[in-house]
């Protein structure tokens, strides 16, 4: 009987290894080709433009000449890359600070109880999911010369301050800032409404309790315990903006003389309009040892705002 | 002098009203205790006298001003909240220091009374913690805290204890209570255990369905319940309700249980036996310790206001320092409490003996009380 189950011990010993043998053999097969993907489509693509920085090269002629770290050398004496790169900070920023400022009241007003809220909460996801080209259409026919907002301003006797908004040296960037940040507020509002709704009412009540009005409670809880959320939103709309392209091509293409142009723009203008493609690969790296900074920058604060405000 | 005063106040939640003509009044410096089932409305009793419910008819008043119009931070309660409801993001010192910000108390005097309350509730050393960081326990001393620096009109507590484990439940039940001698406060209380209103409160109010039942002292309802919603709510193991009819036999007034056999009432026991009239059903209530075993009970062999009945065991609980036998009796079951230790069986055949001069008579239609 003794030997019996220590025999059996034995075999119950063995079972889960050659189990554990065969599933490692079927994760190798199961992640292999979706690698051998993301190996080509993500990592090659980045070695490659990493490669071609060191290189000048032009699509049309297909003369490939190593030179070193000349491309960036020229790219940070070039005035235009720091205007273009001042430019995204701008864009940026501005985009940023709209849309989380306008995503926060909006959060809090649809957090309140009232009368036609869910219509509302349905309606503020419509510029989210509309595509840039019909956003960017749309934006284009209310700001230009003779649009919507001019006839406003016509209307209320301010004639004297219609512009084309877009074709104004002076006013593209404020208004390619605020027509990104219009696409962006649902996403900051949604993610703010659902950390409002995660803090629990009893806290609001006890406040109140405590002799905090509605201003105070904003202040000193609602603000405090949303920063994680406030976080989050900032960094990753900040990432976003920072490498947006799409939107700022379909409304202005970088112009008008370079107000808007921003370095994904340049990268473009200088890969596709200029065909040097090292110079563009330069452009495209610096950009994105910027976007990499700021998205250490956004797990590193996020963590740490985590702990801090953990509400549980 | 009273405190709190509910006069037909009234509340409704969309078309069900979930609290009707609550009429009662609170003296100066009482521990009440709202008590009753789930969903009878005694929560939402509370955060009325607090300011976040709406009182939807009648008045409440706290020292004599009606506070229906009043903000919550302009009634002077402070309030326990089931979930403690401390804040985050500050430490437990900036937690007990906020009410006071926000009166704009001096520092000096914030700081004083937050130490005051510290050393009360034995906190000095965890002022710079998170409540993150803090046991349940710990979380309800703070939260308590919170409300003892405002020095409130009337403390609040939603069901404080519900989160803590048992033996953390009865610590705090003496901490509480101990608070309340010291500070002298107005407390109101609710909770949906009844132990918990026995062994704290001076006065205990029960809710039903939004509807007052009885208020009075724990042991005022415990001897005299109104009805049989308070009889059979008060006490555990609960009381015994036994169905059945009064009969005259051969001149002798008897309890007939339903599908049992009559036992005679002695003379001058259960008053409310006379308002019934023969036939009429009714309950006779009686509480497990009221009923005993002939010969091992002391006390049940004096006087002659024992009723007599044999049943068998169903089951035997033993507490260690209780026993507990359910006995199959002709209308269902019933609960024996016998003090100490008894050894018996499920199966074994024993007679009972019903103390009852210490027995209630419920009409069976309205389940009020007859006597």
């Amino acid at each position: 009987m003794a030997f019996s189950s220590a025999k059996s011990a034995r075999r119950d010993r063995r079972a889960p290894r050659l189990k554990f043998r065969d599933e490692r053999i079927f994760y190798y097969v199961a992640l292999g080709p979706t690698a051998v993907v993301i190996a080509f489509v993500i990592a090659l693509p980045i070695i490659y433009t990493f490669g071609l920085g060191f290189f000048v090269q032009n699509t049309l002629i297909r003369t490939w000449r190593f030179v070193g770290l000349s491309n960036y050398i020229d790219l940070l004496t070039d005035a235009d890359f720091w205007f273009a790169f001042w430019n995204g900070i701008v864009f940026t920023v501005g985009s940023t600070a709209v849309a989380t400022v306008f995503g926060l009241a909006i959060a809090i007003l649809l957090d309140c109880n009232f009368r036609g809220r869910g219509p509302l909460r349905a309606l503020v996801i419509f510029p989210y999911i509309v595509p840039s080209i019909v956003v960017a259409f749309i934006w284009k026919f209310i700001f230009s010369g003779r649009g919507i907002l001019n006839d406003f301003l016509g209307f209320i006797g301010a004639q004297a301050v219609s512009v084309p908004w877009l074709g104004d040296q002076r006013f593209a960037m404020m208004a390619v800032v605020l027509i990104s940040a219009w696409t962006w507020f649902p996403f900051a509002a949604i993610t703010l409404l659902a950390a409002i709704q995660n803090v629990p009412d009893s806290i609001y009540e006890a406040a109140a309790l405590d002799g905090a009005g509605p201003a105070k409670r904003f202040i000193h809880l609602t603000l405090p315990l949303l920063a994680p959320a406030l976080m989050v939103v900032v960094l990753i709309r900040a990432i976003w903006a920072f490498r947006n392209y799409d939107m700022i091509w379909l409304l202005t293409e970088g112009g008008p003389i370079g107000a808007t142009e921003v370095l994904p723009i340049m990268a473009y203008k200088e890969a596709f309009g200029l065909f040097r493609m090292g110079h563009a690969s330069a452009v495209s790296v610096s950009l994105m040892v910027f976007v990499t900074l700021l998205a250490a920058v956004h797990f590193r604060v996020g963590a740490r705002l985590r702990k801090a405000y953990d509400t549980s | 002098m009273v405190q709190v005063v509910f006069n037909s106040v009234g509340k409704d939640f969309g078309r069900d009203a979930v609290l009707r003509d609550i009429e009662f009044e609170v003296p100066a410096g009482r521990f009440v205790a709202l008590i009753g089932p789930s969903g009878c409305g005694k929560s939402t009793l509370l955060r009325m006298i607090a300011g976040l419910e709406h009182i939807d008819y009648g008045e409440i008043y706290i020292d004599g001003k009606a506070v229906n119009d009043l903000a919550p931070k302009d009634r002077d309660v402070a309030m326990v909240f089931q979930n403690y409801a401390l804040y985050p993001h500050m430490t437990v010192a900036e937690n007990m220091l906020f009410t006071l910000r926000m009166a704009r108390r001096t520092r000096a005097e914030s700081n004083d009374r937050m130490w005051e309350a510290a050393r009360i509730l034995g906190l000095e050393s965890l002022l710079d913690r998170y409540p993150r960081h803090l046991s349940g326990g710990q979380r309800q001393r703070v939260a308590m805290g919170r409300a003892i620096v405002r020095n409130p009109k009337v403390f609040l507590f939603d069901e404080p204890l519900s989160n803590l484990d048992a033996k953390l439940r009865v610590q705090m039940r003496a901490e509480i209570k101990r608070l309340h001698q010291r500070l002298g406060t107005t407390m109101i209380f609710v909770t949906h255990d009844q132990v918990e209103a026995m062994t704290m409160a001076e006065q205990v109010v029960i809710l039903r369905e939004g509807r007052v039942e009885q208020v009075g002292t724990p042991l005022e309802l415990y001897d005299r319940p109104t009805n049989i919603f308070v009889a059979g709510f008060i006490g555990s193991p609960t009381m015994n309700l036994i169905g059945g009819t009064f009969e005259q036999d051969r001149g002798r007034l008897c309890f007939v249980p339903r599908n049992g056999t009559p036992i005679p009432v002695p003379p001058g026991t259960l008053p409310g036996a006379s308002k019934v009239g023969p036939g009429r059903e009714c309950f006779l209530g009686i509480r497990p310790e009221h009923i005993s075993l002939p010969g091992l009970d002391p006390n049940s062999d004096g006087g002659g206001s024992f009723g007599e009945i044999s049943a068998e065991v169903v089951l035997v609980e033993v507490t260690g320092l209780d026993t507990h036998i359910v006995a199959s009796a002709p209308d269902g079951e019933i609960t024996i409490l016998i003090r100490g230790r008894f050894d018996t069986a499920a199966g074994d055949r024993l007679s009972f003996r019903l103390n009852f001069s210490a027995a209630h008579v419920f009409d069976a239609e309205t389940g009020e009380r007859l006597d």
